[in-house]
């Protein structure tokens, strides 16, 4: 790994578009701003590991059975339909 | 075409029916191909089954079936990788978690699917919408938000019966 060391307002550059700035410096906190063209995302390591680990959190859970699928699936529609009976009752009046 | 899986055991599913994720789901990227598959009493659900790794599944469920107000930004990169040319094209997914205690179930709204059913090109993608969670819990939204319709249908009401009443007057 490339170790470089900046100080406030100095920035490095990757690549001829993407320019990275020390914002600011506080304890063991750096504030970073990120210049880089549209189609580059910009996310937080850790917003990847997240989801990298729900998705191994739901593969586990995908064993849950068909029973108490089909009674989630039904008390969904059943909060829905709810919905749709109180909007015909609005359409009646 | 055969896919073997772990949940409905030996299926037969039509090869055009194949979604291609090219960059796989985020700690799976070397499975590309997976199938949607609907099952009978698990209407509001859908599986995306692995179409070579049985054991691969998981559940996944529309968001605008529990958030009445959802929309997700897609980056213009994301728009072309995927060859999307209109927004009927595209379809959303979460997938789910479910915890020991099924109704406390959790939809992924920061890692969303994005499909276009026009060429079964699909990608997880990360949502830049600090709204949009991890971890949503699928029931407790679609009350609150059941809460908010009929919230607003009484208010709607009461103003139909002002205006009414000034009407009289």
């Amino acid at each position: 790994m490339l170790v470089l060391t900046r100080k406030k307002n100095q920035s490095i550059m990757i690549g001829d578009d993407i320019e990275i700035v020390i914002v600011d410096v506080k304890h063991n906190q750096v504030k970073l701003g990120i210049r880089a063209p549209r189609n580059v995302t910009v996310h937080r390591a850790e917003v990847w590991e997240d989801i990298q680990k729900e998705n191994v959190a739901a593969l586990e859970s995908a064993k849950v059975s068909a029973s108490s699928l089909s009674s989630l699936s039904s008390m969904i529609k059943g909060i829905k339909k709810k919905k749709t009976t109180t909007e015909k009752k609005d359409e009646k009046k | 075409m055969e896919i073997k899986t772990v949940r409905f055991g030996d299926i037969e599913v039509p090869e055009s029916d194949v979604i291609v994720f090219a960059e796989g789901l985020l700690g799976f990227e070397n499975i590309k191909e997976y199938i949607l598959l609907n099952t009978e009493g698990e209407e509001i659900f859908k599986w995306l089954q692995a179409v070579k790794a049985p054991a691969l599944c998981f559940l996944v469920i529309e968001p605008e079936l529990f958030m009445f107000n959802y929309s997700l930004e897609i980056s213009d990169e994301d728009v072309k990788n995927l060859k999307i040319n209109s927004s009927e094209e595209v379809e959303i997914l979460a997938i789910v978690t479910v915890p020991e205690n099924p109704q406390d179930m959790t939809a992924n709204l920061q890692g969303p699917i994005v499909l276009n059913v026009g060429n079964n090109m699909a990608k997880q993608i990360i949502s830049g919408n600090p709204s949009h969670k991890v971890k949503v819990p699928i029931i407790k939204r679609l009350e609150e938000n059941m809460k908010k319709i009929e919230d607003t249908l009484q208010k709607e009401e009461n103003k139909t019966l002002t205006i009414n009443k000034k009407r009289k007057v």
